[in-house]
């Protein structure tokens, strides 16, 4: 927007009308985009309450917020895909002397994982919530993550109380299986789309 | 080595990769992450007795090729990671660590399963403890890949001050 204001002013000052006042134009031009700033605001009252809170003044303002958010995003995820992808693999067929009873005890941690990604996911969002809503890659990445666990509801509905009996070396039933290949591809999935958020 | 650096840095080939390939490439790298780091962390949490009750520590062995197939994916992600700014990453110190971090951590894993998950029925039954060296070992392995990622993200940022290519936005 500035570089606009300084260009109309240069436009303005090499122009010939001595009519046309360089300092009109560019406060009628600040004063548009002060009431387009207000409409927008106006418009989209939540995202301007996610902007305006103290985590996304944080992050806007430290140089070093974002790698350190990121550290413990990428740490969180690594909690929530081991135990998840421990969990689905072993149901799959992989390691299966790993009694699944015991490694789904794991669980826990997986959900300590996704509440420091829900935090810190928070706070990149309250950074610039105006482009966050509108990208195409983080809504399908909370979309997916919704899907995941719905997903995971499935496996714990449907499948949960079969557990104990898939002991080391025993085959998980078909439909643990279906859940587990779902719920791996949904994870890939969350990632790819987390990792386009930059680029979309 | 410069010389081949910067010839590396200034091929078609890095172009490409900077262009198109990059958000496909940091996307492998993403999810061999948390492969490599995820199941190497509940192999290491198992040794620290976690979960203990009814979870063998030998049969935990089973995961090592996931570890590993994370790693592969990993290793030519990352070159190719390098190969976009070859010099950027051989003078960085933060690169340094990281790749030291990934060594020792690659190393312990490796100790880990010559002598704890690998020595036979030893630690075949449910329940068994390992002994304290072992979960020594197993805090260090944690230590490492933790710091592995961090200075990971950390050297993504400060890579990208450097260029001025973009990076301070979404992740």
């Amino acid at each position: 927007m500035m570089h606009l204001v300084a260009a109309a002013a240069t436009a303005a000052a090499g122009g010939s009308s001595a009519a046309t006042s360089t300092a009109n134009i560019a406060a009628q031009m600040a004063a548009q985009y002060a009431a387009a700033q207000a409409a927008k605001a106006a418009a989209h009252p939540i995202l301007t309450f996610c902007q305006n809170t103290p985590m996304g003044e944080w992050v806007r303002n430290s140089a070093w917020a974002f790698p350190f958010l990121q550290s413990w995003h990428f740490i969180g995820m690594t909690m929530l895909l081991g135990v998840v992808g421990a969990i689905d693999l072993r149901v799959l067929g992989v390691a299966r002397a790993v009694p699944l009873a015991p490694l789904h005890r794991f669980l826990p941690l997986a959900f300590i994982g996704f509440f420091i990604n829900l935090i810190t996911g928070i706070c990149f969002f309250c950074h610039d919530p105006y482009v966050y809503a509108f990208n195409i890659s983080f809504r399908i990445k909370m979309l997916l993550i919704i899907i995941a666990g719905l997903n995971a509801l499935w496996f714990r509905l449907g499948v949960f109380l079969d557990l104990e009996r898939w002991g080391p070396g025993i085959e998980a039933s078909r439909l643990a299986k279906v859940i587990s290949a779902v719920s791996i591809a949904i994870w890939l999935a969350v990632i790819t789309a987390g990792r386009y958020i930059a680029f979309t | 080595m410069d010389h081949l650096l910067l010839a590396l840095q200034n091929s078609h080939f890095a172009y490409w990769l900077a262009q198109g390939a990059f958000p496909p490439i940091i996307t492998v790298h993403s999810v061999g992450m948390a492969l490599l780091v995820g199941l190497q962390g509940m192999i290491n949490l198992r040794v620290l007795g976690i979960g203990r009750t009814g979870l063998p520590i030998a049969a935990m062995r089973r995961f090592m090729k996931v570890v590993w197939i994370g790693f592969w994916m990993n290793l030519c992600s990352g070159i190719l990671l390098f190969a976009i700014y070859p010099d950027k990453y051989v003078h960085n110190t933060l690169f340094r660590f990281k790749i030291a971090f990934i060594v020792a951590g690659l190393l312990i894993g490796a100790i880990l399963n010559g002598t704890l998950l690998s020595v036979g029925d030893e630690y075949a039954a449910a329940g068994t403890r390992a002994p304290g060296r072992s979960k020594a070992l197993a805090v260090l392995s944690l230590a490492c890949w933790i710091s592995a990622i961090v200075a990971g993200r950390y050297l993504a940022y400060s890579t990208f001050a450097d260029i001025g290519a973009g990076g301070g936005s979404a992740g």
